[in-house]
């Protein structure tokens, strides 16, 4: 009845259908997540992937599915980038300033996965939810000398019913009233904290000595068996990686929302352009190259980007050659981009801390978020405890640094930057710049001739501050653990390309379409029927990692177009 | 490309560069395209290596699934560009060289392991050894310093590769590298920590164990050499050493 699975290679889903209510751009962990509700409540979807799948059986209802195609293959995922866009035929560029040039790199800027699954893939899922003040961090802060706060045009207790619903169609794991700092929850986690792995139980003293409040990191990575997932065993490849087993819930939403029949999701289509009606106001059509690199489009009645703020942005400026980009009245598409700025605090261990077992990260704690306004806990972000996991990476450094020989081998049995490394991670708040920023690259473009993103970037003092407060006591957290030798990542500031994975911003929220690229429900002021739905309306990164948030306003999202155009659906409360 | 491999990464205690199967993992590499399917994607999820959990108890069972890693996925339109690029360089696609001259050209690895292995050649007649290996350590990693930067960025990187990607690329022969230089190596369906599924209990694999220090490879202090390398970069980077 449904038509699935699909039996037609490249496309999963119901083949069958040819006219859409929605046409979504990107399969990650926001297109997943609004797919799912917009599914769930009858109306249509094509999903446009750039990416390939590797989830055989992703839309297939029978027991036992999906399957996976990853493997604990650190060639395949980790060096021959399988899931990523290769920066030699993909390239993007980077440069501090605009009185840098035109740019001063050329390469791989902030590459997030290209997937069926997007960049939940290869994540290792964790969910921590973001404080309530993180909504309102300029009334908290009031104007901050050459950042762009600003409140979110929604508050935590309007988004927490969303968290909960994420977390339970996720699968996630935490432990529930042993973190100080998180806001009031309305469930508690569907699954119990699952093993903590060496490293993090020696970094735990370090925290323990220092009066910290180390916990279990929520993640969502099944601790038992969970939806017909099984129970993680604990393989080691997690970060940067596709799970074999299914045990992290990267496509639990995507999986849902195939199973309605509702969905078809077209893989390997780069989308290129979306066009409009004469008068600007309504996208028509999504333009596309396929599988066999031709051109072909699709067309709906309602667009949503979810293609990562950095593709979205893009996206939005190529459909508007020559001109501002479309849906940019205010000026602000592909402004205020954020990463988290990440402070890593090092120890070298005497012993052998085995990093590739386990969840990449299994345990951390919130006190480095700090407290608006307090000079004694100024505003950082959450710390992970975590270590190195890959071998090909590790001894790769040591050739590169030019050892050879007996020197060489030295490294490679003692292995001090992998198997005796703990690390602690630091995700701070990345004030937020319209300085900071995506455009087209003037010259440079990808193997099929598209112009490709340019990322103008510089540190804001606010999160260079953090750093030099909670660097030292990161070196003294790693001593109490027990390390032989503790100091802090050194960083090139304000001229290196920033290396986090979570990127934020670039079409922000608000209610004023002078200061804002979408309104409160992710719509954009300038056309009626075009939506964002990753993370790019982020008005502020806060300082705790960013998807599970991302997730609750993509379905938030969904559930206002619902709303809009099937007035008689029961949207599933959350 | 034996006696670059042997130079930089020498036989000792520990399994060096050549007897880890890492020039094998480059003839591979190179001539990926002459399979019907490219062989540079192992299929996954399992290698067989490690077995089943039990359904008794969640432990080792003695069902092993087939290796996956000997077949390879076939790769999309972008995956086949970059490699065609990357082995065969930036003129042999169509559009492979659009951001020239921003973007210098690029020759290709095969190109790159050709050129190198005549300068290789005419060295090691011009010095009259029989072969590259033949001459001492120290003439070879001087006449490596002197090959082009791409080739050695390139024989770097695949090196590390060679010894330690899985074996079914063809280095890392028997996983030797990986059991030599105290890494566990894929370990899937299995994992590090097991389940019982009557009772929920979960504990760890004793041998590889997950939540507590490996009782086979506890590790020992930092030889000295490193140790004096990391004291310098702690000392540098304003960090402290502890003992």
């Amino acid at each position: 009845m449904a038509n699935i699975p699909s039996a037609v290679p490249g496309i999963l889903g119901n083949t069958s259908l040819s006219e859409f209510d929605v046409v979504l751009i990107g399969s990650g962990a926001g297109g997943g997540a609004a797919a799912r509700v917009l599914a769930k409540n009858g109306l249509t979807v094509c999903i446009l992937e750039a990416g390939t799948n590797y989830f055989p059986g992703i839309d297939d209802p029978a027991p036992g599915n999906p399957k996976s195609l990853f493997a604990n293959d650190e060639l395949a995922l980790s060096v021959r980038s399988m899931i990523q866009q290769q920066s030699r035929i993909e390239p993007r560029s980077f440069r501090a300033s605009p009185e840098a040039g035109d740019r001063t790199y050329i390469g791989e800027v902030n590459d997030l996965p290209k997937t069926v699954g997007g960049g939940w893939v290869h994540a290792d899922m964790k969910v921590p939810r973001f404080a309530e003040f993180d909504f309102r961090m300029h009334s908290e802060l009031g104007d901050v000398a050459g950042a762009d706060f600003a409140d979110w045009p929604l508050t935590y207790d309007e988004l927490e019913s969303y968290y909960a619903a994420a977390e339970r169609i996720g699968g996630a794991q935490g432990a529930d009233g042993v973190d100080p700092f998180q806001p009031w929850r309305s469930s508690p986690y569907p699954m119990p904290p699952g093993a903590d792995m060496y490293v993090s139980q020696v970094l735990r003293k370090g925290a323990d000595a220092l009066g910290l409040h180390a916990i279990p990191y929520p993640a969502l990575v099944t601790s038992e068996p969970y939806r017909d997932r099984p129970a993680c065993n604990d393989c080691g490849f997690c970060s940067g990686f596709g799970c074999p087993i299914n045990a992290k819930g990267s496509v639990a939403h995507l999986r849902d929302a195939l199973l309605t029949g509702k969905v078809q999701l077209r893989t390997e289509c780069r989308v290129v352009a979306l066009h409009t009606d004469a008068g600007g106001r309504m996208v028509r059509r999504a333009e596309y190259i396929g599988p066999e690199g031709g051109r072909d489009e699709v067309r709906g009645d309602r667009f949503l980007l979810a293609a990562s703020p950095i593709e979205s942005a893009r996206l939005l400026l190529l459909s508007d050659p020559g001109g501002a980009g479309l849906g940019n009245s205010s000026g602000l598409v592909g402004r205020n981009l954020m990463f988290h700025h990440q402070t890593i605090g090092v120890g070298i261990f005497p012993q052998n801390l085995h990093g590739e077992r386990g969840k990449s990260v299994s345990s951390g704690f919130s006190d480095f978020r700090g407290v608006p306004n307090d000079p004694e806990r100024p505003l950082g972000g959450i710390v992970e405890f975590g270590t190195e996991s890959r071998k090909i990476s590790d001894a790769r450094q040591y050739l590169e640094q030019g050892w050879t020989g007996g020197e060489l081998k030295s490294f490679l049995r003692s292995s001090p930057f992998g198997a005796h490394i703990a690390v602690l991670l630091m995700q701070g708040e990345d004030a937020p710049q319209a300085s900071n920023r995506v455009d087209l690259d003037p010259d440079l473009v990808d193997i099929d001739g598209i112009p490709v993103p340019r990322i103008t970037y510089q540190a804001h003092p606010f999160e260079l501050h953090a750093r030099e407060f909670y660097g030292p006591k990161m070196i003294d957290l790693v001593g109490a653990a027990g390390a032989q030798f503790g100091f802090v990542s050194p960083i090139n500031e304000g001229g290196e390309t920033p290396t986090s994975s979570h990127v934020m911003g670039t079409l922000r929220m608000g209610t004023d379409p002078k200061k804002s690229v979408v309104d409160a429900f992710c719509r954009f002021h300038d056309i009626e029927n075009l939506y964002a739905c990753d993370g790019a309306p982020f008005p502020t990164s806060s300082g705790y990692n960013p998807t599970l948030t991302l997730q609750a306003l993509a379905m938030r999202t969904a559930g206002a177009i619902v709303d809009s155009l099937r007035p008689e659906a029961v949207v599933e409360k959350p | 490309m034996i006696g670059l491999a042997d130079a930089l990464v020498p036989e000792d205690e520990t399994v060096g560069a050549v007897r880890a199967g890492a020039i094998e993992y480059v003839d591979l590499y190179l001539a990926a395209f002459e399979n019907e399917v490219p062989n540079l994607y192992a299929h996954g999820p399992f290698s067989g290596r490690r077995p089943f959990p039990s359904e008794v108890d969640g432990g080792p069972s003695t069902d092993f699934p087939p290796n996956d890693f000997r077949r390879y996925k076939p790769l999309t339109r972008l995956q086949e560009l970059f490699f065609r690029v990357e082995l065969y360089g930036s003129d042999s696609v169509e559009g492979g060289n659009l951001n020239e001259p921003l973007v210098p050209a690029w020759p290709g690895l095969r190109s790159l392991y050709d050129d190198a292995a005549v300068r290789l050649l005419a060295w090691t007649q011009e010095h009259g050894y029989a072969e590259f290996v033949d001459a001492p350590a120290a003439d070879r990693l001087a006449v490596f310093a002197e090959l082009p930067e791409d080739f050695r960025d390139a024989f770097y990187k695949n090196i590390a590769e060679g010894m330690f990607a899985a074996p079914e690329y063809g280095g890392n022969t028997d996983g030797l590298a990986w059991e030599d230089y105290q890494w566990a190596g894929d370990s899937q369906p299995l994992g590090h920590t097991f389940r019982d599924p009557h009772t929920g209990e979960v504990r760890d694999d004793p041998e590889e164990p997950n939540q507590t220090r490996d009782p086979r490879w506890p590790g020992k202090a930092l030889e000295p050499f490193v140790e004096n390398f990391v004291d310098v970069i702690t000392s540098v980077t304003g960090g402290r050493r502890f003992f």
